[in-house]
């Protein structure tokens, strides 16, 4: 087993499906000359030439639509968003169009349609460029959404986002790129609308995603101290979401915490929290506890904008309070 | 036409029912035959059949329930009719106003403000961490009748142990009651003695959400059949009744089951069984006991039906073996093990516990060397059985050790009179100190 970036493994990933499949292609700005804006499309373009690497203009409207038309035509697109803050440009192809295509054709249309790129904050960039946006495609049936958390998870599932007939939103994050982790040798998918168990514990179930989870799991290592066992679970897929594994864990601790760097209004933490007491009520020991960022736009100012990111201490402060300790 | 469903007399002596469950639920379609509920009598648990088709509209004793017979139940309407429930408000209660039932919805939303202000903890008091909880004090205790803060964990916990929720201290947030209160609370409960003073063989539940508890000991609701027993037992007390005691051999009848169980048959007479074959003999040649005392006359049966008690661990039933006078031992050793099993499964009907004309109780197995029972009205007589134990007896100048056997009639005085009980129980004697008539014949 090898031990490599989130940036390699998404590398590695869509390397390999342009190898096994001629029909895939990547597009986006930055990604072929330049190897992409955060490195993830290093040596793609050398390797399988203009045809199938393809820089575009500064216009996700106009790029997302040609995506969308490539896959109406049989091609497997990827399509990278710098950010998915620039998506907000393109959600009328998104969401009218690759989302709608399948259904309004009958099915005569697949829509194998894979749209990727960074999500959420990194360091002051800003109101408009720091913003978590799962819930904008969680919302849409039409779409499959994944967020991932280890490297592993980020080859897998990129893999069989490629390979899925639907569009498919696989959301990554930049803080993440350095991340090291071990990923199998090999040729291996994770199928989408899996959750896995990202740490065992017993008083208390952590929900969380993508960036969030390694916000969670240091909460986790700052809770053993204390004697306190929590249990990390990671959908990794937003929609279809697994939530039986998530009731399972409840079930067991009796308690949800639910950790997204989202806005909490109307997050998917809020859906979450509505299927817990929907179906584990009578497992429910205390209210269940939202973690999100602050509801205000990102500052800018660096000590803000740490004070508006759910952090370790709000983690462990909402678990403590859920198992009634403060 | 709606039809009102209205609670069935299942036993002459029934007088409430209560419902255990609902089999259907408002909305559902019905058809004749179908089981609409489940109700228990003062004997039995039965089932409730619809006669007719239709939809069941809506639900007025709802499962757990209790009502009077002839008490309507729910309403039954015409394949096609929407349930209650999504009629308007005024439809179902036409004599209550919009206006009044607005001024009530008010007036107890200031109630529930008034309890909710005396409720409220001071804001420290909240803050309790559960690991200190075992020597906290200071958590809220509620008014009874205050609304009760419990987390969903917390009230399933609480049914599933048969916690009343009103007698545990909360120790969450504005005392909301937690799993950790419910386990500590039940913990204690199971290390403080019960608080009975009826010993019974199985004893009862002592506790569900719904049993009250007061200052000295823990308040038992009636189950129907409990409160059965309890009128008849005390019409059975009115009755003038004298007791007459007769110590019978009982070598011969173990001898013949001995050597029954050496043939192998699957289903060997007990002692009850020779009891009862002997008594249904006795009553069939000696009518005059086979009575029932009326105001102005006494009945003499034509047909001998012994009823023999059979104590579940809920309560006391007599279920009935019919004509037993003109049944074969064997038929009644297996008619009778049928009917206690089937007593036990609660699986009695009505029709297989009532119409006895004599009844035999029989505590012999428990080591009961003699005892009285009180007669079941309107029969006239019950004989009551003690266990069969070797005794010392001098006979004919010599000293023997033989099996032997108390039997004790109590009976109706008003219909039957002492030398009349003497030459019963004589005849009794007689067939089971010769069992071979019983199974000759």
């Amino acid at each position: 087993m090898a031990e490599l970036t989130v940036r390699e493994a998404l590398n590695q990933a869509m390397a390999e499906e342009m190898e096994r499949d001629p029909n895939v292609f990547l597009m986006g700005e930055e990604v072929g000359f330049y190897n992409g804006a955060y490195k993830v499309s290093q040596g793609l373009l050398d390797r399988f030439g203009p045809m199938r690497v393809i820089d575009t203009p500064i216009t996700e409207l106009g790029f997302t639509g040609v995506g969308v038309g490539a896959a109406m035509v049989g091609l497997r697109p990827i399509i990278e968003m710098m950010t998915f803050n620039f998506s907000i440009l393109a959600l009328d192809q998104i969401i009218n169009n690759a989302a709608k295509m399948r259904y309004m054709s009958g099915g005569q249309f697949d829509m194998p349609l894979t749209i990727r790129g960074v999500n959420g904050a990194a360091h002051q960039l800003a109101a408009q460029h720091s913003q978590s946006l799962e819930v904008l495609f969680t919302h849409f049936p039409g779409l499959k959404v994944i967020a991932p958390s280890i490297p592993k998870d980020f080859k897998g599932l990129l893999k069989s986002a490629i390979r899925d007939d639907n569009t498919v939103i696989f959301m990554e994050s930049e803080v993440l790129y350095s991340y090291k982790g071990e990923v199998p040798d090999g040729e291996f998918t994770i199928p989408i609308g899996v959750g896995d168990i990202k740490r065992e514990g017993t008083d208390c179930t952590v929900i969380a995603w993508g960036k969030a989870i390694h916000t969670a799991l240091a909460a986790a290592k700052e809770l053993e101290k204390e004697g306190i066992s929590i249990e990390i679970v990671d959908p990794r897929t937003l929609r279809p979401l697994d939530e039986n594994l998530i009731f399972e864990s409840v079930k067991k601790t009796n308690r949800a915490v639910i950790v997204e760097e989202a806005l909490p209004f109307s997050s998917v933490g809020s859906e979450i929290s509505y299927r817990i007491q929907k179906n584990v009520f009578d497992y429910l020991d205390a209210p269940i506890e939202k973690v999100n960022g602050k509801d205000v736009p990102m500052p800018y100012n660096k000590h803000l904008e740490h004070l508006a990111l759910p952090q370790v201490a709000d983690v462990i402060q909402s678990v403590k309070r859920s198992l009634y300790l403060i | 036409m709606p039809t009102k469903l209205t609670m069935p007399r299942l036993s002459d002596t029934m007088t409430t029912g209560k419902i255990i469950e609902w089999k259907k639920k408002v909305g559902d379609k019905v058809e004749p035959g179908d089981v609409l509920a489940e109700i228990e009598s003062d004997k039995a648990t039965m089932e409730f059949e619809a006669f007719e088709e239709g939809i069941l509209l809506e639900i007025l004793v709802p499962s757990g329930g209790t009502a009077p017979v002839g008490e309507v139940l729910a309403i039954l309407g015409e394949v096609g009719t929407v349930p209650l429930e999504s009629q308007p408000t005024s439809f179902r209660q036409e004599s209550k106003s919009i206006e009044t039932e607005n001024k009530d919805l008010q007036k107890k939303t200031e109630e529930i403000k008034k309890v909710e202000g005396v409720d409220v903890p001071p804001k420290d008091v909240q803050k309790i961490s559960p690991l200190t909880l075992k020597d906290k004090k200071e958590t809220v205790v509620r008014e009874p009748s205050s609304r009760i803060l419990a987390s969903p964990l917390a009230l399933r916990l609480a049914a599933e142990l048969g916690v009343d929720l009103t007698q545990v201290k909360g120790s969450g947030p504005d005392g909301r009651i937690i799993r950790e209160d419910i386990e500590r609370y039940a913990k204690m409960k199971e290390q403080t003695p019960h608080p009975i003073s009826v010993p019974s063989p199985t004893p009862p539940k002592i506790q569900s959400p719904k049993q009250p508890t007061s200052s000295e000991g823990t308040i038992l609701e009636l189950t129907q059949m409990r409160s059965a027993i309890a009128r008849r037992m005390a019409e059975g007390w009115q009755t003038p009744m004298f007791t007459l005691t007769m110590d019978i051999r009982m070598d011969a009848v173990e001898q013949i089951r001995e050597q029954w169980k050496e043939l192998g048959k699957s289903v060997v007479p007990t002692i009850n069984d020779f009891v009862l074959c002997a008594v249904s003999r006795a009553l069939h040649q000696y009518p005059q006991m086979n009575v029932s005392f009326r105001e102005n006359s006494i009945v003499q049966y034509h047909d001998v039906h012994v009823a023999f008690a059979v104590a579940l661990p809920e309560g006391l039933i007599t279920p009935v073996i019919f004509h037993a006078d003109k049944k074969s031992l064997s038929q009644i050793a297996e008619e009778s093990k049928q009917l206690i099993d089937k007593a036990f499964a609660k699986k009695l009907q009505i029709e297989e516990f009532s119409g006895s004309t004599f009844t035999i109780s029989n505590l012999g197995k428990m080591d009961i060397e003699h005892f009285t029972a009180i007669v079941n009205p309107p029969e006239a007589g019950i004989l009551a059985i003690g266990r069969v134990r070797e005794a010392v007896v001098v006979r004919g100048g010599e000293i023997a050790i033989e099996q032997r056997m108390y039997v004790t009639l109590s009976a109706d005085h008003r219909a039957i009179d002492g030398a009349m009980g003497a030459e019963f129980l004589g005849i009794v004697r007689k067939f089971l100190e010769h069992p071979i008539s019983l199974i000759l014949d």
